[in-house]
């Protein structure tokens, strides 16, 4: 079988320097008062901030990003305009101010004094950020209260809510054992009794057997997932099921790898890209979607993962860095993080490094993090290993089902 | 910026006109942005006084206070009117929406009557308000999120607040002017869904919508109504059914509620809840049947009878009929198909005598209907859409496992396989027919306007025959004849060593699967 060290390096110039300052203008850009897209964007910040950081420490370390992006202090604001000698506090801190105390949780944003509403989404992006800054054991951070929130979410058929208004959805079961691993309160599963470990006489913070057992019955005709049970089979949802089986340790519940693996390898199109469901566009964000599911699954060289890297190449802005959807399209932040993710889960963006004569990291397929900053929480999910395949080393750091 | 142009976005920002204009948006959105969550702090700080249709000793007494914080305490109404406003331009902010409930939610509550007043002592206001709790404005709601979804018909946070507040309103209803009032509005609902797909029949979240609407119009209950008796207030068994486990399952969404009657083990992937159990309850939904007939003055709804649960599910299986016949690339159109076969075995399965062995001949039936009914048009419509073939290979799968379970032992099993297998080679005669039409096709020069997740010609048909003649080989197993088999055995390879040439980019799997035939 192909390995992926062996795939050919993708044609044509990797834009270094403009992907970089683009995502360390982008926090003023969207800071400015006058900024529409700041605006319709506010909501989502949090989230916003952990791809800008997420994605920059996969191209400089950790003290490169910390001083260009004032992670642990402040900075001084870096762009055109009237706010030239502005102070920017640091984010950690910023952070901490979109938490929601009443319930326990984080927003997307601060208005003044008053965080946005807490929700799992901006949690998990805040807890992320609190990771890669390796600020989780700031004192700041309540993490029974996060725990108890994630705990307060989840329903009696084991699925999760977003927050307390109640929509479900299993992006949130992913998101919730995400949260609780980074928290290190996430309970496993016992399979062989069928029941979730107790830890110290205590009630399990939450169901995990439970929550397993509502992912499977997500599961479609086409060896897919999607949001509820019933619901149709997409990329997207696919990552989060298969990232939630791997966060439990609960692999071996997927009895059929190889339809699902061959439905995501389905979706390469003759572009190179990836879409998200049949016949539907490729998107350069599915190159993370589908590149972690397969990641975990053990199965990357079930595409052509030289085509793939051509294709998010031609997604770059040569102008003014980041990356886009699709070629010739406005780029943004989270598809910027999504191709330098797919480009390091072909194991290209190392090579891509190299040439620049930089020491790019690897992103973890289940975490959404760096490699180092996984291994120093010690976080540890599940990988298959296809037929007993050697696993890549990237992937070692997890326990490895050989099926 | 998803989906735009890059050269047009960029110089569209250049002009000073859009620059300035988009700017001084912002800076609206900002400072509304702020005023709304300072405001709504305040309000949760003071709440305001009750409104007058309580009728409350302490309400009466308040009402010289009233007047007075009235002026300093920011009106709910007020920050109604803040987030229609907001939402009316960015749908997308969950935590607008979440203010928005809360108004809705608390201008409710503060004007139900209290406890003691149902039992009709205490009343000394009016009589004209005292009984009439203020009902959520359905109208207003799925008039707002119908111009938001028009803005961004993907925007999650719209659907699930058009969800809840259909849930929420539901709730409400109390005699059969307002069941018969809910069910109109529901099935206006399926009309929006249909719009709303007619513009992007791929929008799952407008199917997820649709099939929430199905869930609570199968909640809404039968039109055999019972009455309480005016004596006591006794309530009728009827209304305790055990169909609903628990009434605020009703307002979820989920399919389970009404269900009750179908007996299958994979009753819980039919549709499951989207709005949390938890949640309903959190608002005061409510959470038995017996709450529930105390607040309704003298009617409630009876469990569905099997017929009008069949017509709502008939009702949708058409759906996807006529959604497919519109165009065969509907995945998600087939999607919800293969939820609803299942069903459609469950509907004409033999009530009085039910046996392993009609069932599969039902299955083996309704997967030939499907055949010859949907996938043999499709396919020759449009050979290189997968979605038409993963539904094909589902069918097949799926009919298999029925017949899988018939082993009576005196020779049943084997006329059940020989029906299947009929089918199946049936299969093999028409996709060989349209790779030989496929094949032929291609030497008169293909078209380039191909769709770019359409692959190689002629892939799916191989995919398919494999599939196909994999399953024949399966089911003779047992079989004697090798002749058969070596034969079915060597077409399969073929159809392999085919893939591997035109779809070289997945030949690893090809080549795991050839050794699966050995």
């Amino acid at each position: 079988m192909a390995m992926i060290s062996e795939t050919a390096a993708p044609v044509g110039p990797f834009y270094d320097d403009l992907h970089t300052k683009y995502i360390v203008t982008l926090g003023d850009k969207l800071d400015s008062p006058s900024s529409y897209e700041g605006a319709v964007t506010e909501h989502l910040r949090v989230s916003g901030v952990y791809w800008s950081l997420a994605a920059l420490a996969l191209l400089r370390n950790e003290d490169e990003v910390d001083d260009l992006m004032g992670l642990t202090k402040p900075i001084q604001a870096a762009t055109e305009g009237t706010e030239k000698n502005k102070i920017r506090s640091a984010i950690v801190d910023w952070v901490f101010q979109c938490f929601d105390a009443r319930v326990g949780g984080f927003g997307g944003n601060c208005s003044g004094e008053n965080p946005h509403d807490a929700h799992l989404l901006y949690t998990l992006s805040a807890l992320q950020i609190l990771a890669i800054s390796d600020s989780l054991d700031d004192e700041r951070l309540d993490k029974d209260a996060v725990a108890n929130y994630v705990s307060s979410l989840q329903n009696e058929d084991g699925s999760f809510s977003g927050d307390e208004w109640g929509e479900i959805d299993t992006r949130f079961t992913y998101i919730a054992f995400s949260c609780l691993a980074l928290l290190k309160r996430l309970p496993l599963p016992d399979w062989s009794s069928n029941s979730t470990q107790v830890v110290s006489e205590e009630k399990p913070i939450i169901d995990t057997c439970k929550a397993v057992k509502y992912i499977m019955s997500c599961r479609n005709f086409d060896g897919g997932f999607g949001c509820v049970p019933g619901a149709e089979s997409h990329a997207g949802q696919v990552f989060t099921c298969v990232g939630a089986l791997s966060i439990a340790q609960s692999l071996h519940l997927l009895e059929d790898a190889d339809l699902l693996s061959w439905w995501l390898a389905e979706r390469q199109c003759d572009s190179g890209g990836l879409n998200g469901r049949p016949e539907k566009q490729a998107d350069v964000c599915y190159s993370w979607w589908i590149l972690s599911a397969l990641s975990i699954l053990g199965r990357v060289d079930w595409i052509n993962t030289g085509k793939l890297g051509q294709f998010i190449l031609n997604c770059q802005d040569d102008e003014d860095g980041g990356i886009a959807d699709r070629p010739m399209d406005m780029p943004d932040v989270y598809h910027t993080f999504f191709g330098l993710c797919g480009l390091s889960l072909i194991g290209q963006l190392e090579k891509i490094g190299s040439k620049e004569g930089r020491n790019y990291r690897q992103i973890d397929p289940v975490f959404a993090l760096p490699t180092d900053v996984v291994t120093r929480l010690g976080l540890k999910a599940q990988v298959i290993s296809n037929g007993g395949v050697d696993v890549e080393k990237r992937l070692q750091l997890h326990s490895i089902l050989a099926i | 910026m998803h989906g735009q142009k890059r050269a047009e976005y960029k110089a569209r920002l250049l002009q000073p006109d859009t620059r300035a204009k988009l700017g001084s948006k912002a800076q609206q959105w900002n400072h509304l942005s702020e005023e709304l969550l300072k405001q709504r702090r305040r309000l949760f700080a003071s709440p305001p006084p009750l409104s007058d249709t309580v009728t409350t000793t302490e309400g009466a007494a308040n009402g010289g206070d009233a007047a007075a914080a009235a002026e300093t305490a920011p009106s709910p109404e007020v920050l109604l009117a803040l987030t229609e406003k907001m939402l009316s331009v960015n749908p997308d902010p969950s935590h607008l929406w979440n203010i928005r409930r809360e108004m809705l939610v608390y201008l409710i509550q503060s004007s139900q009557p209290s406890a003691i007043d149902t039992a009709g002592d205490n009343q000394e206001g009016d009589d004209n308000n005292s009984s009439k709790p203020s009902t959520l404005d359905i109208e207003a709601e799925l008039k707002l999120t119908a111009h938001c979804l028009q803005r961004n018909p993907k925007s999650y946070s719209a659907w699930f607040h058009r969800k809840w507040a259909l849930a929420y309103f539901m709730n409400g209803t109390s005699n059969q002017e307002h069941w018969a009032n809910m069910k109109s509005i529901l099935q206006s609902e399926l009309e929006l869904c249909a719009q709303f797909l007619q513009l992007d029949e791929r929008n799952f979240h407008c199917w997820n919508f649709r099939r929430f609407v199905v869930g609570l119009l199968g909640s809404c209950g039968g039109s055999d109504v019972t009455t309480t008796s005016e004596n006591d207030g006794e309530v009728n068994n009827a209304n305790d059914a055990p169909s609903t486990k628990s009434a605020v399952d009703n307002f979820t969404g989920s399919w389970l509620a009404w269900m009750y009657q179908i007996e299958d083990e994979d009753k819980a992937v039919w549709m499951g809840p989207q709005i949390s159990q938890n949640a309903c309850r959190a608002v005061g939904m409510s959470t038995s049947c017996q709450e529930r007939n105390n607040r309704a003055a003298n009617s409630t709804t009876a469990p569905l009878s099997k017929i009008e649960l069949e017509k709502i599910i008939m009702n949708e299986w058409d759906f996807s009929t006529a959604k497919i016949q519109d165009n065969f690339s509907n995945g998600s159109a087939f999607h919800y198909r293969s939820k609803l076969l299942p069903l459609m075995l469950e509907f004409r399965s033999a009530d009085d005598s039910p046996s392993s062995q009609s069932d599969a001949y039902e299955a083996i039936s309704l997967a030939r209907d499907e055949w010859d009914g949907i996938v043999l048009d499709a396919i020759f419509t449009e050979p290189d859409d997968q979605t038409i073939w993963f539904y094909h290979r589902f069918v097949v799968t799926w009919a298999r496992r029925n017949i899988v379970s018939v082993g009576n032992g005196d020779g049943s099993d084997a006329e059940v396989t020989e029906e299947f297998e009929g089918l199946l080679y049936d299969m093999v005669d028409s996709i060989q027919e349209l790779i030989d039409v496929e094949k032929e096709d291609s030497f008169q020069g293909n078209s380039q306007d191909r769709h770019e997740s359409k692959g190689a010609k002629c892939k799916w048909a191989y995919l398919g025959m494999h599939l196909v003649l994999s399953t024949l080989l399966e089911l003779k197993s047992n079989d004697v004849d090798d002749e058969d088999k070596t034969e079915l055995c060597e077409r399969a390879k073929e159809c392999l060593h085919e893939l591997i040439i035109i779809d070289p980019d997945r030949r690893e799997r090809y080549q795991i699967l050839e050794s699966e035939l050995i």
